[in-house]
């Protein structure tokens, strides 16, 4: 079950991960972006971690609401809001459980997908975070829908968003300010689908670290 | 070759808030901070259309410069080249509310559209109405013209930031005011060129190589790459293809009256900005076109960029009207005719 507690561990590893390969994420979105990416990045998941073990929330879904106004409120940008979008739909869906398992994680993954695809208008092979986001939600599912437990379920999630991020470098971009220049950032991964990617293998890392407890 | 990495700044992720409170403190009786926002220091009068912008930091005096009288009543600035987030966009909506309704006006660029979305759709849950917002794009790089509404915006959208400042200052409505704002967008044009590029102040990251300093045409205003041009060429011949490919776009018949807006993107000197200009007004007028308005200087700057962008603005009696009421801005001023 995903409680209060385990989704502020979430988050804080979200923040750890992200803060340790700023430089590499800022340094691809120099390519065609404007250098900053890791930046905002860690910026705004701090502050998402210093509001999860600050904050008077009670649940999983208010711990990741807030993570998403983190995002709103620290940095904007197209990064800030896409990933803010997508905190917001996972919240909206662990809510409605009172104890949210594997089910509502994916299912609220899916959310995200929804709306970082409609906030965004960008769709799979546009090279953006999406490159890495579908194939985690779908591979997610398939996983869940085997009957794995949570801890596998998003060890398949993370897999597949790694994958997906180096998948990206062979793409030309179709959205976003990278597109005015396709050709540039050919060979270059797209920076936010590589923060997805690091964010769901610390929260892999995460869930193995605690059933090896 | 090398690019300049170190600036008097402290830390640099306090950069845009100092920033901020600097420049407020010298203008003192045009603008001042509230919530962390530039409003104006003598509000417009009621009933009137707010306007207000969002955008990323980095580009000044765009558009911190830009508020006051006959301008905007309120701008968010947000991260360098990044625009603030819903939450801050809204904040200022509800600051630039004079009663006659609020225009939100957009650079088209991914993020401050998504951003300004998700605002306007927080402002509606909030049951906050009359809110309108109109994108705004100007750069023919950026989308061929069968894919116009595709197009970033750039630094000829100056003409529009004048323009609705003057219509929502005399009193229009918030409908004639955004129909002010989209007549002035499909009547102008820009395109830019630089030579290098610059580092961001916070993560010391190039924008695009910084060894390469070929001359290119058509990069935006957060270092997008553009097309590359020889080492030899003239500035005459830079901005004769430059005016040509504008005009050409805008299909501006001979004897057509256009305000011309040359913007130093940061660090040109006056006498290369003037010579630019000299061989613009000759490219003009081999096609018949004429200037009857000027703007030379830094509008919208990408940083200390060593580059340029021409706009053209199509006018007409209705526009000139517009163009030429007063403004007083901290960073631009307009003594009315």
């Amino acid at each position: 079950m995903i409680d209060r507690d385990l989704a502020v561990r979430l988050v804080v590893a979200a923040s750890t991960r992200v803060n340790d390969h700023q430089e590499e994420l800022s340094r691809l979105d120099s390519v065609a972006g404007d250098g900053d990416h890791g930046v905002n990045m860690a910026t705004a998941l701090a502050e998402a971690a210093r509001r999860a073990e600050h904050g008077d929330q009670s649940t999983a879904a208010d711990v990741m609401r807030s993570a998403g106004s983190a995002f709103h409120e620290t940095v904007g940008g197209a990064a800030g809001a896409l990933f803010g979008a997508f905190f917001g739909a996972l919240a909206g869906q662990l809510s409605k459980a009172a104890a949210p398992d594997a089910a509502q994680l994916v299912a609220g993954m899916e959310k995200g997908l929804a709306r970082v695809a409609r906030v965004g208008k960008a769709e799979p092979g546009h090279k953006t975070m999406i490159d890495a986001l579908a194939p985690a939600v779908r591979d997610a599912r398939e996983s869940m829908d085997r009957g794995d437990g949570l801890e596998a379920v998003m060890a398949a999630a993370a897999r597949a968003a790694s994958q997906g991020a180096r998948a990206t470098a062979g793409m030309r971009p179709s959205a976003g300010r990278a597109r005015f220049a396709p050709d540039h950032s050919l060979g270059t991964e797209d920076p936010g689908a590589n923060t997805v990617a690091l964010v769901l293998e610390s929260w892999a890392d995460q869930l193995r670290s605690e059933v090896r407890v | 070759m090398s690019i300049r990495t170190r600036r008097f700044l402290n830390d640099p992720a306090r950069a845009v808030a100092e920033m901020l409170e600097g420049y407020v403190a010298v203008h003192a009786g045009i603008i001042s901070l509230r919530d962390g926002m530039v409003v104006r220091a003598v509000p417009k009068a009621e009933g009137r259309v707010g306007v207000v912008i969002g955008n990323g930091s980095g580009h000044e005096p765009a558009m911190i410069g830009w508020v006051g009288e006959g301008l905007f009543d309120v701008n968010v600035a947000g991260p360098i080249f990044s625009s603030p987030g819903p939450a801050a966009i809204l904040r200022g909506i509800e600051a630039a509310d004079r009663g006659g309704g609020v225009l939100l006006l957009v650079s088209s660029h991914a993020g401050d559209i998504m951003n300004a979305e998700l605002a306007i759709d927080e402002a509606e849950d909030q049951g906050i109405d009359g809110v309108e917002m109109v994108v705004l794009y100007d750069d023919v790089a950026s989308a061929p013209k069968d894919r116009i509404t595709e197009r970033r915006g750039g630094a000829g959208l100056f003409f529009v930031w004048k323009m609705v400042g003057a219509a929502a200052e005399r009193g229009d409505s918030l409908e004639e005011c955004a129909a002010v704002a989209r007549k002035v967008r499909d009547r102008t044009r820009s395109l830019s060129a630089a030579t290098g590029t610059v580092a961001h102040p916070v993560s010391g990251q190039p924008l695009g190589d910084p060894e390469d300093t070929t001359l290119s045409v058509g990069m935006g205003v957060h270092g997008e790459p553009g097309d590359r041009l020889g080492e030899d060429v003239g500035a005459d011949e830079i901005a004769g293809l430059m005016i040509d490919r504008l005009l050409d776009d805008a299909e501006l018949p001979a004897g057509a009256q256009v305000g011309l807006l040359l913007n130093n993107a940061g660090s040109l000197t006056l006498m290369e900005l003037s010579v630019l200009y000299r061989g613009a007004r000759a490219a003009l007028e081999r096609r018949g076109i004429e200037a009857v308005r000027s703007w030379m200087g830094p509008y919208a700057t990408t940083l200390d960029m060593a580059g340029f962008s021409f706009a053209i603005c199509h006018m007409d009696g209705e526009l000139l009207e517009l163009y030429d009421r007063t403004a007083r801005g901290a960073g631009f001023t307009m003594v009315g005719r």
